[in-house]
């Protein structure tokens, strides 16, 4: 089955438009990494998914069920740490989780949830003083309550210490290993290739990649990157460079000129700059890593013409 | 529904409000000034009446603020904070939140009537005996005025997603309740008579029963049909419509109440319901 299914989703809002014409299948138990910068759009997405906003145009499934025509048992099965969340100040930890385990009718016990996300023992301080990395693990410990068939996490290693993210992610690990979905956003590809059996990146609220991690590590292929510096550079040598075999990328800053490419079409490249007249003042190469691939895809060029990246 | 849930946690988080505590100590201030300025400068009827002069007067206007303090932050500023992406992301419907909210904190509201009129109730027994009728219809007119109010408050805060805005609403909305409206169905009537004061005999016969869908003479006569009906006391209140050219029935501010709940929450349910909480 599909736990997530969004048809050609639009979000407008105003003159903006945040989610372009996305398509997207989340399937069964798998932990799915949604990348993007800020502001692309991976916010706007979850909040369709829990029916904080409606779509402009579109239909999002999750859980079998219409997101905003049957929100209310899409989220009594779904698990969720929100982004930019405020915590009732004013209530204890334990009493939040109570909350939580009160509004979904479940008989979940608080003290073992605080001791999972390990705050036990600020279960009875207020939380509105709690630190941030506090604040996230106590929202962590009410998404688990009435063990979810899907949790959608936004953000969730913000406010987290290495070691706190580390226990977010075997939290995460746990929980798809029982059999639930897990849908996360990240705007850092670092936190997301350790965990997820698949990611896809949106840009400018397009999904510009929908891969898993060894299959963009593939797409990489110790592929290489040439920095190089040539007397001149103009529109038509890139387009050039673009359309020439095994070159994936080509971007030009001033003289400086970056291009993407198989290992084995280095060559290749300055011959065609030599034979477009270029000069090539220095040239170096270095080896691209998945966080290169990502910036790659999240730049604006790429986000041009998103149809090529498939 | 879920909605106990919401109610419980809305109770829960607001009693703890520093600001509620202020204004209970004050309403309570208020209510035991009177009463005891009622039992020290007038040795007349000891029940009834002696109620309705103490407590009426600190009610008609500190429950109605009180109220309104309690709620205006209640929808808008869980929206503003983000704490709305906490509550909603949990199974409850807008409906429940919205329904939760009104009955989390008209439960404020009446924990600072109670203890407002536990004090006054104390003054008045030591200095004479106690209506029981009196007192409990008090009580329990004055926490639907609470109830009354807290609606128009949750209302206008789920009309809107900044506190500032459901600030200024509210407090205009208030003061036009509150204060301006007898004057506005008096403009009414100089516009409709064609911009002109009509004489006193053609005064329009609605112009008493528009002036009484307020919710502040609605609360007057609630008060006074109560004293009235207090089988301890025989002096008869005048109410402010007993004059009218048209006679409103008995029961009518509770439909007046009922009015101002229904339409207030109905606006803000339908605005909340339709927004995107962004």
């Amino acid at each position: 089955m599909t736990a997530i299914e969004l048809s050609s989703v639009t979000k407008r809002f105003g003159p903006v438009t945040a989610v372009d014409d996305l398509t997207l299948a989340i399937e069964d138990g798998e932990i799915f990494g949604f990348l993007g910068p800020n502001g692309a759009g991976k916010s706007t997405v979850i909040s369709l998914l829990l029916d904080f906003i409606r779509p402009t145009a579109g239909t999002v499934r999750v859980l079998g069920r219409d997101a905003q025509a049957e929100s209310l048992a899409v989220r009594e099965r779904t698990g969720v740490l929100p982004d930019a969340y405020h915590v009732y100040d004013r209530l204890t930890g334990r009493q939040h989780v109570d909350f939580a385990i009160r509004s979904k009718g479940t008989d979940d016990d608080p003290d073992a949830l605080l001791e999972r996300v390990g705050i036990e023992d600020a279960g009875d301080r207020k939380a509105g003083t709690y630190s941030k990395g506090m604040a996230q693990r106590l929202m962590l410990a009410t998404a688990l309550v009435g063990t979810p068939e899907l949790l959608v996490f936004d953000e969730p290693t913000t406010g987290l210490d290495p070691t706190g993210a580390r226990e977010m992610r075997d939290i995460i690990r746990a929980e798809r290993d029982r059999g639930a979905t897990v849908f996360f956003s990240s705007h850092s590809l670092h936190q997301v290739e350790a965990v997820c059996d698949r990611v896809g990146i949106l840009n400018r609220g397009r999904l510009v990649a929908l891969d898993s991690v060894a299959g963009l590590r593939e797409r990489t292929g110790g592929g290489a990157r040439l920095r190089i510096t040539a007397d001149q550079m103009s529109d038509a040598v890139l387009n050039t460079l673009r359309s020439q075999d095994g070159v994936t990328a080509a971007e030009a800053d001033g003289q400086t000129l970056l291009v993407t490419c198989d290992p084995g079409a280095k060559a290749d490249v300055i011959a065609t700059l030599r034979g477009s007249g270029v000069d090539v003042v220095d040239f170096a190469t270095e080896t691209t890593s998945l966080e290169d691939l990502f910036i790659d895809y999240t730049t604006d060029e790429r986000a041009a013409a998103p149809g090529e990246q498939r | 529904m879920t909605w106990q849930a919401v109610a419980y946690k809305d109770f829960q988080d607001a009693i703890r409000s520093r600001m509620l505590l202020v204004l209970t100590a004050l309403f309570a201030l208020f209510v035991g000034l009177a009463a005891f300025a009622y039992s020290e400068l007038s040795g007349g009827d000891p029940s009834g009446g002696g109620l309705l002069w103490a407590l009426w007067g600190p009610s008609a206007l500190l429950v109605p603020i009180i109220a309104i303090l309690v709620s205006y932050r209640s929808v808008a500023g869980e929206r503003e904070l983000g704490s709305m992406r906490f509550l909603l992301a949990l199974p409850h419907t807008r409906r429940a939140v919205v329904f939760g909210k009104v009955l989390g904190r008209t439960a404020v509201v009446a924990v600072a009537v109670l203890a407002g009129f536990a004090i006054g109730g104390a003054i008045i027994y030591v200095s004479y005996e106690l209506s029981p009728f009196a007192y409990l219809g008090f009580v329990a007119g004055t926490i639907l005025l609470g109830l009354v109010y807290v609606s128009v408050g949750v209302g206008v805060s789920a009309v809107t997603g900044s506190v500032s805005r459901a600030a200024a609403l509210v407090v205009g909305l208030f003061v036009f309740v509150q204060y301006l409206w007898s004057y506005f169905w008096l403009l009414v009537v100089y516009v409709t008579n064609g911009f002109e004061v009509p004489g006193f005999e053609e005064f329009p016969a609605w112009f008493d029963v528009a002036a009484a869908l307020g919710p502040g003479v609605a609360y007057n006569e609630l008060m006074v049909s109560i004293a009235n009906r207090d089988p301890n006391s025989d002096i008869i209140f005048a109410g402010q419509l007993d004059d009218a050219a048209i006679q409103l029935p008995d029961w009518y501010p509770l439909f007046v109440f009922a009015g101002w709940t229904v339409v207030t929450l109905g606006i803000g349910y339908w605005r909340f319901e339709r927004a995107d909480l962004t």
